[in-house]
């Protein structure tokens, strides 16, 4: 493929385009050896001048200013192609014909750009030179680019490589012209199903363009991780592609230590919910103790009222039936609780579930009533009826309703029998979450210690560690959710948060 | 033992009420359950016979307080605390309040009714004794102005001498007064009488 952009590129060695870099005030960064030379500057005198103002004729200077501002600020990434003379330390003029393009940060800021140009020898040259400029300018911005940039023909064979592609693979650019792309990614071509490059040079129709992360290989043997991007172009029915290779093995090992330190505070964020669990627990232990005597204790008395009723109605099994039906419902009952016991101190499903938040909170009300101090609290629920199913951490959700239901438990404790209600909420928000407020008519929140609230270790009350609430905040943040305090119910306390309906997890990942 | 005793049985935990309730009416024991103490205390507790079995904690108003009212209103209702908890403190408490017995969940079922028996016994034994008390002083009531006076007299240890320079009477008149008076109080001998008077004057200093 002999085709017009290797005869352009040939010529531009001859015309040798100049590069500038500026950064965002206009002062140069960097200016090709060329450059200076023309100019007559060491590039010590030029570094950090102000392009537009040293080396442009003032009646110019207006105009290209207009040109960069534009890319300043976010009208273009790069300029038209614009024809403007440059003046040498001596006085000399050139006309080059120019183009640029905007640096910016990940964030889009913009930090400088990246300016080209070619000189025009006079202005009958102009016109023909178009072409050239523009492919100059094209292999400036190759060279240029932090990826490596391949173009390849439909038989995958390489036909253009920038500098980033020799540096990247350790090959010189004679090596790869000519040869088979599947010398750069070898696992692509027998990678089965993931032979997605092949795939693609056998479409037959445009497929757009695509981008995936795959293993290529250095001219040492060794592997790279690189992200690839191809493009398809089709100039006159010929079919060509253009791949951007992108080194990722930093990024890679970056993504993994975020990965295994997201994992610790995983790790550490269960270890401390179980722990709380376990308090909890224990704090209930007496309750749970009690609670479970309360069966035992009447299968033993309907037990022996059987065997007197035995004594006594010697042949009549008919009465003995009801009780022995009461029995089996004092047995049953007994171990609704042990199972009550086991959601909350058991092992804990760490995996998110589709979960009935309507349903889980009136569980964790039963489970909350183990207690008697809850037991003398009146619960108001008002469910949202269309409320859909959300993915939770089941076990992690239950524990965050039962923290604030003991917790407004504990705030009423001075509060009259008569006035001894928790209010449970759950609302469906428009803007995508599920709201949850838990109302009680204690003693409230004080406003000093709100900032504090959510913070491990604060407690207000003498007993108590102080994480129900830490760790409460905790599960909602990474649920992606919200925990706050709603300091306009002036009742007593009313904690609010939030999951979303569609969850934004980042632990998700760990699932696929 | 009498036939009236019901036994009274107050706990929030309906199926553990039910039970208990099913036990003593097995062995043929009368029973009445209410589960809060609210509903306990409309019914007139000062007039009931028999004993009460309370569970300690209860949402809204605790055994030792039910017990306290029950204790204020004069009713002789022996009290049976049981508790899942096995609270020591509040086991001498109720005890101290002069509860009969605390039991502590899950108990023995021969346990629990021998204590509901010892309970009833109390009950009636009790009954029996302000029975007794009532007609004593039903028939210290009965006697005149002057045969009080005269088994004042003679329980204070004075003879039927004494008694008539006191009261300025002969002492045959003294002799008639105090063989009605014997007959009257349904006592057989002097020592008994004078029991009577003693009992008698300790209640009035009493209450």
């Amino acid at each position: 493929m002999h085709d017009t952009t290797d005869t352009l590129m040939d010529s531009l060695e001859l015309s040798r385009p100049v590069a500038l870099l500026l950064d965002a005030a206009g002062n140069i960064e960097h200016l090709s050896d060329d450059t200076c030379t023309l100019l007559g500057y060491s590039l010590s005198d030029i570094l950090g001048v102000n392009w537009i103002s040293q080396c442009l004729p003032s009646s110019w200077q207006q105009n290209i200013k207009t040109i960069f501002d534009s890319l300043i600020h976010h009208d273009h990434n790069s300029s038209e192609q614009y024809v403007s003379p440059i003046v040498s330390k001596t006085g000399e003029r050139f006309i080059f014909s120019w183009h640029s393009e905007a640096r910016r940060d990940p964030s889009g800021n913009y930090i400088g750009s990246i300016t080209t140009g070619i000189k025009i020898r006079d202005n009958a040259l102009q016109e023909q030179n178009s072409l050239l400029q523009s492919a100059a300018r094209n292999q400036a911005v190759l060279d240029n680019a932090i990826e490596a940039i391949v173009s390849i023909n439909s038989s995958g064979v390489i036909t253009h490589v920038n500098k980033t592609t020799e540096k990247m693979f350790g090959y010189h650019k004679s090596e790869l012209v000519g040869n088979n792309i599947w010398l750069l990614l070898p696992d692509a071509q027998f990678g089965g199903s993931e032979n997605i490059i092949s795939e693609y040079l056998t479409a037959g129709n445009n497929a757009g363009s695509f981008t995936q992360e795959l293993q290529a290989r250095h001219r040492n043997g060794s592997s790279l991780t690189i992200e690839l991007t191809v493009a398809e172009i089709v100039i006159a029915g010929m079919r060509s592609f253009t791949g951007i290779m992108r080194d990722i093995r930093e990024r890679k090992i970056n993504e993994e230590h975020l990965r295994k330190s997201q994992e610790e505070v995983q790790q550490a964020r269960d270890h401390l919910a179980h722990l709380d669990r376990l308090h909890i627990a224990s704090e209930m232990s007496t309750s749970i103790a009690h609670e479970l005597n309360q069966p035992l204790t009447a299968i033993s008395m309907y037990a022996q009222a059987c065997r007197n009723l035995l004594k006594k109605y010697p042949l009549d099994n008919q009465a003995l039936l009801p009780t022995l039906s009461r029995i089996d419902k004092q047995a049953q009952r007994a171990g609704e609780i042990i199972r009550n016991i086991r959601t909350l101190v058991g092992k804990q499903n760490p995996h998110h579930q589709l979960t009935d938040i309507n349903n889980l909170i009136q569980n964790t009300i039963e489970l909350a009533q183990v207690d008697v101090e809850c037991r003398a609290i009146r619960f108001q629920c008002d469910y949202c009826e269309q409320l859909p199913m959300i993915e939770v951490v089941l076990g992690q959700i239950r524990q965050v309703i039962l923290n604030l239901i003991r917790n407004a438990c504990d705030a009423m404790i001075n509060t009259p029998a008569e006035a001894k209600y928790i209010t449970i909420i759950s609302q469906n928000n428009p803007s995508g979450f599920i709201t949850i407020r838990v109302r009680d008519r204690g003693i409230g929140i004080n406003r000093d210690h709100s900032d504090k609230l959510f913070r491990a270790f604060f407690s207000t009350k003498s007993y108590g560690m102080g994480m129900g609430l830490a760790i409460s905040h905790s599960i909602i943040s990474h649920h992606g959710g919200e925990m706050n305090v709603n300091h306009q119910y002036k009742e007593g306390a009313e904690i609010i948060f939030t999951l979303p309906i569609i969850p934004t997890l980042k632990g998700q990942s760990d699932e696929h | 033992m009498n036939t009236e005793q019901t036994v009274y049985i107050v706990d929030d935990d309906s199926d553990v009420a039910d039970s208990m309730s099913m036990l003593l009416e097995s062995t043929g024991l009368r029973t009445e359950q209410y589960h809060s103490t609210e509903e306990f205390l409309k019914i007139p507790i000062d007039r009931l016979v028999g004993c009460l079995i309370l569970d300690v904690r209860m949402p809204d108003m605790s055994g030792l307080d039910l017990h306290q009212e029950i204790k204020r209103s004069n009713a002789n209702l022996p009290v049976i605390f049981v508790t899942g908890h096995g609270d020591v403190p509040m086991a001498v408490q109720a005890m101290k309040n002069g509860a009969v017995e605390f039991l502590q969940k899950p108990f023995r079922d021969q346990e629990f009714i021998d204590c509901v028996h010892r309970a009833l016994k109390t009950n009636s034994e009790a009954l029996d004794e302000v029975n007794r008390r009532r007609s004593i002083q039903a028939r210290i009531d009965s006697l005149t102005k002057r045969e009080y006076e005269i088994m004042r007299l003679i329980a204070a240890g004075n003879i039927t001498k004494a008694v008539a320079s006191k009261l300025s009477i002969s002492p045959r008149t003294v002799e008639i007064h105090r063989a009605r008076t014997m007959e009257k109080m349904q006592a057989k001998t002097l020592a008994q009488l004078v029991q009577m008077v003693v009992e008698a004057e300790h209640q009035e200093a009493v209450g």
